[in-house]
């Protein structure tokens, strides 16, 4: 056990940013026993997906880069299996159908999907003469681009969307030619305002609509990212101090605890704090190019470069929204957010970068 | 692969996560004065009831609708700091200062009851903001006292009129069993309602569900109304429409703003068969007897007239009520509609029921005023010599029936009974419709008493009307409804032939013509009918029944009509029931 090869700011910071996390929800649904049983508290939930996230991120540190990769294909194909179950089977609850319930826990296969469609990816960008070519490069796209329909199928257009920066960075990183991702980006570019049209649903476009035109939207449907942002800056500096939030409103924002846990830290802790959230993220990012960049292996550069951009622009995309730079997306902050699905997914991805790290074959020094 | 496009990637990230962070900071840091400003500024959301829908007759005429009341909401942080301001209102409203004060000492443990769910720390927060926001402190004043409170806000501090809405009977008792009327919500339907969120789905999405049931601890829904009974509890949900949410914003200094944050949805009128002409007249030709006519069309169920005595004025029942609303509408049961809620004996009128099961129109039987029983002897009301089935129907001969009776025995005709609609509730679409009782076993004289529709047989008029539509219109049994909402439905009972239809009809042609009814002038607007006095036990007078239809050539309603202990049916259903198809055909 390579113990000095384990990114320790890694790990440190993915805990830290949970145990924000959970700082944060203790304050906003404070643990109710008599209410809703031991099991039904938000905050027990969270603290034992949080354990489970931990345990996992260990268990993905295990194995050798190469047995991950032998399994990649397989992780993918199980989880469209899943994605195809969910959207042919199951009843819409809540109008969407991305998820389903174990015993008292519900799981969103959509969060796993994204991981192991970056593993699947890596694996199919790692080796082979083609990969460099048209082939290569249309191969990767309909890879990223299958379980991405169907999980716009649920409906849920944010984490579809993620697929995009993730697939942009592990082309990037596998060295495709220039004239693809331009070529690429063309296509994007046109077939942006087509899907807008024609795939989204109308509540989706509304909230892009709510983005560029606040006034063309109904006072409604702006209700969530209004007071989102409001809650947000009236941290100010410092915050109104842990707890400060729930008891300035006679009424909640809606998802406080889940999309918009970004605006409960911004009024508690302030400037200060979303700074220090932000900063973690810095060091997870920094940490895992530090990873990639050591990292000589095909495979576990490019799962490496993956995870990144699936943490990455998560963030982005969730605090962008909180702000008010972003539509509203149905994303929810990385290991921050309550949700087991995707703690559990963060944590197995930082898991699976720590293998990399672990295992990583040491690039030739100049001269040595 | 290359370690430099690594590079590009990490510089693009950390870029943008600078981005993230300057816009933070100027949210956070900048723009501070300004948000801070905003949520300082008092915000609350206000949930806007419905208007709720009318409900009219089948021409338009108006049973119920809303019309303009005011309600008066205190935020008891400007209303506490004027001392005098309990004792000024008391004055303004007539009512003791005592009472204001219980008010508001009320809604002080409902506010401390909010606080009490949060963490100790945050009780004095909480209690700071519930002061802020508006509660509801009276559910009614006049428009006059509204009018003062407006103009008078130095008087008046923290007092706010909010307009809303009363629900209003114009024809009151008329309409009384069918409209019914609203009642506030109970603690256990509010929470039933909290629980299963029916009706909350759109609140729920504006707000979230917290904020919602924010709301409902403050008080939101305590002021809602429910319909109780007749078509306000049956189609409530149609009346009833769904809520909307304003969000108000009152910034320091400035006067508040609105903001419609989800619109209301009126609800739905109801629109009823009934024609409240006819019921008027009809509720006058019962005068003060307790009783009930039905009239029904035998095509597609639709009721036409539902008239009930002793009746109730609705008006009574709605807030604000003064004193016991039950002890003003008097004695009798008024609030049971008799039409559908009280079984009765049917007596004779159950007859038709017995010819149809026994389907030998030309047997004879001979009455000497004197049937022999097995355990004892049965009376006929006179000595009609040889019987047949038409002749029995029209004189109403209780020998024959008994003869029958006992040969079919009760099981036999029971279920001709419940095959023409008895024992079960008729289905129409008003709340609470009993079954009445058909049994199921009986011989010899209990068989022979069954016959006549004694024994422990019990109807509801509206039965009775079904029954004769059954006869009317060839054997098909019809589900009444009140309301066009309800779709008719007809089942056609194939086990019907004319041939054993044709003498019961005869029968009761000749009735009307020269039989048990004849003392009227039914026969003008050739009505087919049976009459029926009813033994009730204990000396008193019977019930006095008729059903029938007409015109008995081409059939289109059924009526039956009921006196409670009237006496004879011919003498006093009969003329009732004639009053009311008067009324029915004249233009």
């Amino acid at each position: 056990m390579r113990l000095r090869e384990v990114p320790w700011r890694l790990v440190g910071a993915a805990l830290l940013l949970s145990a924000i996390g959970l700082t944060a929800i203790w304050y906003l649904w404070p643990p109710n026993p008599s209410k809703s049983g031991v099991l039904g508290s938000t905050f027990i939930r969270q603290v034992i997906f949080v354990g489970a996230g931990a345990v996992l991120m260990i268990v993905a540190a295990l194995p050798h880069p190469a047995v991950v990769r032998r399994g990649s294909y397989l992780l993918y194909f199980a989880g469209l299996v899943t994605l195809g179950a969910l959207l042919g089977y199951v009843d819409p609850m809540r109008g969407t159908r991305g998820w389903f319930a174990v015993g008292p826990f519900t799981v969103q296969p959509a969060e796993f999907m994204k991981l192991a469609a970056v593993l699947a990816l890596a694996r199919f960008l790692s080796y082979g003469r083609w990969k460099d070519g048209a082939r290569g490069f249309v191969g990767a796209c309909v890879l990223a681009a299958v379980p991405a329909a169907m999980i716009v199928m649920q409906p849920d257009l944010g984490s579809a969307l993620l697929f995009v920066p993730i697939l942009l960075a592990m082309l990037v990183t596998a060295g495709t030619p220039r004239r693809y991702l331009i070529g690429a980006a063309a296509v994007l570019a046109i077939a942006a305002p087509i899907a807008f049209y024609t795939v989204l649903m109308p509540y989706q476009r509304d909230r892009i609509v709510a983005y560029v035109k606040p006034d063309a939207v109904s006072k409604d449907q702006r209700y969530q990212t209004d007071h989102a942002l409001f809650a947000t800056a009236s941290g100010g500096l410092l915050g109104r101090g842990l707890g400060g939030s729930a008891a300035s409103y006679p009424f909640y924002i809606p998802d406080r605890h889940t999309d918009f846990i970004f605006s409960a830290i911004g009024e508690e802790l302030g400037f200060a704090g979303c700074s220090l959230v932000l900063l973690l993220y810095a060091v997870i990012l920094y940490e895992l190019f530090r990873i990639a960049w050591v990292t000589k292996e095909p495979f576990g550069r490019l799962v490496v470069v993956g995870v990144a951009a699936l943490l990455f622009s998560q963030v982005m995309i969730n605090v962008g929204m909180t702000v008010g730079v972003l539509p509203t997306t149905g994303l929810t902050l990385p290991f921050v957010s309550y949700g087991g699905s995707s703690l559990v997914t963060c944590f197995l991805a930082v898991g699976a970068a720590i293998g990399v790290a672990r295992h990583k074959v040491q690039t030739l020094r100049r001269g040595s | 692969m290359e370690r430099r496009h690594l590079i590009v990637l990490f510089a693009v990230a950390v870029a943008s996560l600078g981005c993230l962070e300057a816009r933070l900071f100027w949210l956070q840091v900048v723009e501070y004065g300004e948000y801070e400003q905003r949520v300082k500024a008092r915000r609350f959301v206000r949930i806007v009831e419905p208007p709720r829908g009318p409900i009219l007759d089948r021409n338009g005429v108006v049973l119920a609708r809303d019309e303009r009341a005011f309600a008066l909401d205190v935020s008891l942080e400007d209303f506490a700091k004027d001392e005098r301001a309990a004792g000024r209102l008391a004055a303004l409203l007539e009512r003791p200062e005592a009472e204001v004060l219980d008010r508001i000492e009320g809604l002080v443990r409902q506010m401390n009851r909010i606080a009490a769910r949060r963490p100790e720390r945050e009780h004095q927060a909480i209690m700071r903001r519930e002061f802020r926001t508006p509660y509801p402190l009276y559910k009614h004043i006049t428009f006059e006292q509204a009018f003062a409170i407006e103009l008078n806000p130095d008087a008046f501090p923290g007092l706010v009129v909010r307009e809303g809405r009363r629900r209003y009977y114009p024809e009151g008792a008329w309409a009384g069993h069918l409209t019914h009327y609203l009642q506030a919500i109970t603690a256990e339907d509010r929470d039933a309602m909290l629980a299963s969120r029916a009706g909350l789905e759109r609140l729920d999405g504006a707000i979230g569900v917290e904020g919602v049931d924010a709301l409902a601890s403050r008080g939101a829904f305590d002021e809602w109304t429910v319909g109780r009974g007749g078509i306000e509890q049956q189609y409530d949900a149609r009346l009833r429409g769904k809520p909307g949410l304003v969000l108000v914003e009152k910034r320091r200094r400035e006067d508040p703003i609105e903001v419609e944050l989800l619109p209301v949805e009126p609800g739905e009128g109801v629109t009823l068969t009934i024609d409240i002409e006819v019921q008027r007249a009809a509720m006058a030709a019962l005068g003060s007897s307790r009783g009930a006519v039905v009239v029904m069309d035998i095509r597609d169920g639709s009721v036409v007239v539902m008239a009930a005595t002793p009746t109730f004025d609705p008006n009574l029942f709605i807030p604000p009520v003064e004193g016991n609303p039950f002890a003003a509408i008097g004695e009798g049961s008024p609030t049971l509609n008799r039409a559908i809620r009280y079984p009765y004996p049917p007596g004779s009128v159950f007859k038709p029921v017995v010819a149809l099961a026994s389907g030998d129109a030309s047997r004879l039987v001979h009455c000497d005023g004197v049937f022999e029983g097995r355990d004892r002897n049965l009376r006929c009301m006179g000595t009609h010599g040889d019987m047949a089935m038409v002749e029995a129907l029209s004189r109403s001969c209780n020998e024959y029936f008994y003869t029958l009776g006992a040969e079919l025995e009760v099981p036999a005709m029971a279920a001709w009974a419940i095959r023409m609609g008895f024992g079960t509730p008729a289905g129409v679409d008003l709340p609470a419709e009993r079954d009445g009782l058909i049994p199921r076993r009986g011989r010899f004289d209990i068989a022979a008493m069954f016959a006549i529709g004694q024994d422990k047989v019990l109807v509801t008029p509206l039965q009775v009307a079904r029954a004769m539509a059954f006869v009317a219109n060839g054997g098909r049994l019809v589900r009444p409804r009140v309301t066009l909402l309800q779709e008719p439905r007809v089942d056609l009972n194939p086990l019907l032939s004319a041939s054993l239809l044709e003498p019961v009809r005869r029968g009761m042609i000749s009735a009307v013509e020269s039989g048990t009814a004849r003392n009227t002038r039914l026969r003008d607007f050739r009505v087919a009918g049976k009459t029926g006095s009813a033994q009730t036990g204990g000396g008193r007078p019977t019930h006095a029944w008729f059903g029938g239809y007409w015109p008995h050539d081409d059939p289109a309603y059924a009526i039956a009509a009921i006196v409670e202990h009237g006496g004879h049916g011919g003498d006093v259903a009969a003329p009732l029931a004639e009053a009311v198809i008067r009324a029915m055909e004249s233009p």
